[in-house]
């Protein structure tokens, strides 16, 4: 412990530097007050007493100086010994350098890696000005998991009302994406777009670099249609051109006219390629519903989120007023903004995390043991510098150099290993890692690994030189370091390994719980047969198919020019497809419910669909009929349901021949009657629970303009994209191609983020495996290199070989066995945490736990056999004849 | 004051006297060049330009630990105390120094006859 305390005694001494000046100066002015006195009583006056003091001293700055210039002197002097002996002591042990180096670049580049995602995601302040400020403002039912997205009244009221806000603005989270531009006469193009509001850019707080944004005029029906570009799109489509204002684009058939550019970089959060802004125009609402808007509101200055809070709820009183009929079961709910774009991710970064710190715990243990092996190896040369004399804090200053010095090499190797791991990670993460573009080797992700580095060194160093023994170092010397294993070496030793089981162990059932999440995900039944079918999304441009007739044309025209192509079983058009895309859920009244007093309708999933949707997707009609073309604009309006909705809302009774309505409730909106009923699909993601689903025929309900195109075919359905691409440019050339996916991509896709939890705690996991067992390895070939003179004697008195080896892989799997009984415990604490990312799997898991136990522990027998099988070929003459 | 027999006293030997100095009690940088000075018979005449530099080099290895205490006239004085290792220190210089005094002695003592 004394090490420790010079050893700080001189790092604070840096600091006390002048205390100790004022210390130096007490002791010099009191031994010349001494020296005084002593002359006084010799005879001489005062002030020659004083004199030939002074001057018996000599000069009392002159030998503070040298005292100082001892210590610091001493300090670099051996400062530089030490890194130049560390350096060669490293060198004449290749072996020994480059393992603990690369375990560490390892284990520090991992921690790295994901840092640097960390610090991206959930560390690094979005890029608007006073990002704190900023809210999103979203509806929330009673009863719903998640709140959702705002409708244009919702918006209109905030605006209007809400003097809490400085700014509010709106875009479309669905609808954003592409959208179609001609420019220069060239073909038509897709370009990323998000429509907003004219309140964004003021809410973001940025301001166009060129011109202005859209003002509160252009966002209303019949307004003028402005454009905001990006920077990006300025430099490289314009060239800079500094009169680019007033030109005008052609965007979705309709004329833009450019009336800004933004600064470099900018993007709206959680849109980060998009090439301009368009203006979102909204028309006055008529309904409370549909809800298809995000908002991003700023605070005005000076006022507080409580605040806010509350002025919501007046706004929300307001729109209750305005919209009576509508549910009242529910209210706004403001989230800070960069709480919202995380909310999804921060689970699994923090849980990757976890997972990558105990993974450099355990590159530390290893790295730790390796020290300590070595160290009994030189314990002879250690006793030859004591005795030369070395005190001990020298003799510890210098090993936690030469720890120093591995853990920072290894830190420079991860470095680079993290910048290489950080863009295979930005570039597998599915869209479900939000920033990931800015995940980059920056500032702080350097000074962490930095720091990363330094600690890991200063730990794995402490170890051995704590061990640096007081008093039996003349033992060490004589017996050549091998008189016997010191107790408490072992003892750290067979901590380390037990620690290293448990953390591995943690990670294993980690990553088992992921995986099973995976696989339980992926085996979940969509309702449809996902094989060879192609879908590809055809939004119309509103500007030129106002009049329903002329879209219900377009759709039209497209199926039968697919219908007629060889291979092609079936085509049909949906407004949306499973597993997740679905764009629309709406309220509805069954036959025969009466609302009581306060009571809200009842939400369900609404699909429009054409009439061979079911045929080509396999979902039989289980009652009823499907959807024919006899369901026309001019026949009875008809709806199909799902049999989770037939059984909630009919139960008892045949849903079909009833009627439900659709909407806000009102008695006298329009009775659909239903014809059929279908099993249940999945339209929100496999792991979403199942909802009520109303699907209505396509032919009566024309208003929806961004259609998929399904298509089922022999052979690969990919193969048919040039065909769609000519059935659509036939139709109307400038009608872009979207989303261009197989049915079963989409499944895949719909679990990325999943299978990218599992695939990385998975590799981990398989890291984890691997320390602990060249943990264990490690410390057994040490500890039989050191026993081999008690294993000649046992051999030489009679034991066999078979007992050598079965005693030596019973105190290796003592050890493994007590490392998995902790990690247990602590996995079971840990786990629980990870509920959000898991899926039908409890975080208690006993199959998990249960197979990753063993699995590590088989690892372990494997790792303890191969030392163990070496100590039983120990030939008994020559290990008891000594060295 | 004896200053033509002034000593002129190598660094070692200076560290073995101060040792041997706070063997009896601990004793402030004063008091130890007074007491080698009264022991020596005023032969050694301490250089405080080496004392303390002296002291502070006995400090680090840790063979001398450093207090600030109150001395009998209630001035504050740094007092130093020999450790245990330098108990240890003073036996083995002073074996050395004898055998290497021993050592010269005879060469001397040979040239002589």
């Amino acid at each position: 412990m004394r090490i420790v305390r010079e050893g700080w005694g001189r790092l604070s001494g840096l600091w006390r530097r002048a205390a100790l000046e004022r210390e130096m100066d007490e002791e010099m002015r009191f031994h010349v007050d001494m020296q005084t006195e002593k002359n006084l009583r010799l005879g001489m006056g005062p002030a020659e007493a004083r004199r030939r003091a002074l001057v018996s001293f000599g000069g009392a700055e002159r030998f503070k100086e040298e005292g100082r210039d001892e210590q610091r002197a001493r300090w670099l002097e051996e400062g530089a010994q030490d890194v130049r002996y560390a350096v060669r002591m490293l060198r004449n042990a290749p072996g020994f350098t480059l393992v603990a180096v690369a375990s560490l670049a390892l284990g520090i580049g991992a921690n790295t890696a994901v840092f640097s995602v960390v610090n991206a995601v959930l560390l690094r302040p979005l890029p608007y000005p006073a990002a704190e400020r900023l809210l999103v403002i979203e509806d929330r039912r009673d009863g719903a998991d998640e709140p959702g997205g705002l409708s244009v009244a919702d918006v209109r009221a905030l605006e209007e009302r809400a003097r809490v806000f400085a700014a509010v603005g709106a875009y479309s989270p669905s609808q954003a994406g592409t959208t179609l531009t001609r420019f220069g006469g060239g073909a038509p193009e897709l370009l990323d777009a998000t429509a907003i509001t004219a309140g964004m850019l003021p809410a973001l707080g940025v301001a166009p670099a060129l011109g202005r944004g859209p003002l509160p005029a252009e966002d209303r029906e019949g307004g003028a249609r402005v454009v905001v570009l990006s920077h990006a799109f300025w430099r490289d489509r314009f060239a800079r051109a500094p009169d680019v204002l007033g030109r005008s684009l052609t965007l979705d058939g309709a004329p833009h006219t450019i009336v800004g550019v933004m600064p470099e970089g900018f993007a709206i959060p959680g849109r980060p390629a998009d090439d301009l802004w368009p203006v979102l125009q909204l028309a006055p609402p008529r309904w409370r519903a549909p809800f298809w808007l995000r908002t991003v509101a700023r605070l005005e200055p000076g006022v507080t989120e409580a605040q806010a809070r509350a002025a919501l709820g007046t706004v929300e009183a307001a729109v209750k007023a305005q919209f009576p009929d509508a549910a009242a079961e529910w209210r706004y709910v403001a989230t800070p903004l960069k709480e919202s774009l995380v909310r999804g991710t921060r689970t699994t970064v923090l849980v990757l995390y976890g997972a990558v710190l105990l993974i450099l715990l355990m590159t530390a243990a290893n790295v730790a043991n390796l020290f300590m092996a070595r160290a009994t190896v030189r314990a002879p040369e250690i006793a030859i510098r004591a005795a030369l004399g070395a005190g001990r804090g020298r003799i510890a200053r210098q090993l936690l150099t030469e720890s120093a010095l591995v853990a920072l090499a290894g830190g420079a190797l991860g470095l680079l290993f993290a910048a290489w791991g950080v863009r295979v990670l930005a570039a597998a993460t599915p869209g479900a890692l939000f920033r990931a573009h800015e995940v980059g080797v920056d500032g702080p992700v350097l000074l962490f690994t930095l720091a990363v580095a330094l600690l890991t060194g200063t730990a794995i160093g402490l170890v051995p030189a704590l061990q640096v023994p007081r008093r039996q170092l003349a033992g060490a010397l004589r017996e050549g370091g091998r008189s016997g294993v010191g107790g408490a070496r072992r003892r750290v030793q067979s901590l380390l390994v037990v620690a290293e089981y448990a953390l591995a162990l943690t990670v294993l059932i980690g990553a088992g719980l992921v995986v099973g999440t995976l696989l339980r995900l992926q085996r979940v039944d969509p309702g449809v047969e996902r094989a060879g079918v192609l879908v590809v999304r055809l939004p119309l441009p509103e500007a030129r198919y106002r009049e329903e007739p002329r879209a219900e044309a377009f759709y039209d025209e497209v199926m039968r020019r697919m219908r007629e192509r060889p291979g092609v079983t079936a085509v049909s058009v949906s407004m949306a497809v499973p597993p997740n895309r679905l764009v629309m859920r709406n309220p509805f009244t069954p036959q025969g419910k009466t609302f009581a007093q306060g009571e809200s309708a009842p939400v369900a999933e609404e699909l429009l669909v054409s009439a061979d949707y079911f045929r080509l997707l396999g979902v039989p009609v289980v009652r009823g009929r499907a959807f024919t073309d006899a369901d026309r604009s001019d026949a009875p309006p008809v709806a199909i349901v799902n049999e989770t909705l037939a059984r909630r809302y009919f139960a008892g009774r045949d849903a079909v021949g009833q009627w439900l309505q659709t909407g806000d409730p009102d008695p006298e909106s329009t009775r659909l009657a239903i014809v059929g009923v279908v099993p249940d699909v999945k339209y929100q993601g496999l792991d979403a629970a199942t909802e009520p689903t109303i699907y209505v025929p396509y032919a009566q309900n024309r208003w929806w303009r961004s259609m998929y195109l399904l298509v089922r075919a022999s052979g690969d359905p990919m193969a048919l994209v040039p065909a769609v691409r000519a059935a659509v440019a036939a139709a109307d050339p400038e009608v872009p191609l979207q989303e261009v996916r197989t049915l079963d991509g989409l499944m895949f896709e719909s679990v990325a983020a999943p299978r990218f939890r599992a695939g990385l705690l998975g590799a981990f996991g398989v890291v984890a495996l691997l320390l602990a067992g060249a943990g264990i390895y490690g410390v057994l070939s040490y500890t039989v290199s050191q026993r081999q003179r008690e294993t000649g004697v046992r051999l030489a008195l009679g034991a066999r070989r078979a007992d050598i080896v079965r005693l030596i892989v019973r105190d290796g799997m003592r050890l493994a066995l007590l490392g998995v009984a902790v990690g247990a415990l602590m996995a079971a604490a840990l786990t629980r945490l990870m509920r959000g990312v898991l899926y039908e799997v409890s975080p208690l898991d006993p199959v998990t736990f249960g197979t990753m136990a063993l699995f590590l522990a088989a690892v372990g027998l494997a790792a303890c056999v191969v030392p163990a099988r070496r100590a039983s070929r120990v030939d008994p003459m020559v290990s008891l004849r000594g060295e | 004051m004896g200053e033509e027999t002034r000593g002129e006293l190598l660094q070692g030997t200076l560290d073995m006297l101060v040792l041997k100095a706070l063997q009896l009690a601990p004793m402030h940088g004063w008091g130890i060049t007074e007491r080698i000075q009264q022991w020596s018979g005023q032969v050694l005449q301490v250089n405080q330009g080496s004392l303390y530099p002296a002291l502070y080099r006995l400090q680090r290895r840790g063979w001398i630990t450093a207090e600030w205490k109150v001395t009998e006239n209630n001035r504050r004085a740094r007092y130093y105390a020999l450790t245990a290792q330098g108990k240890k220190q003073l036996a083995e210089e002073r074996r050395s120094w004898e055998r290497l005094s021993e050592a010269v002695n005879l060469v001397l003592r040979t040239t002589e006859a």
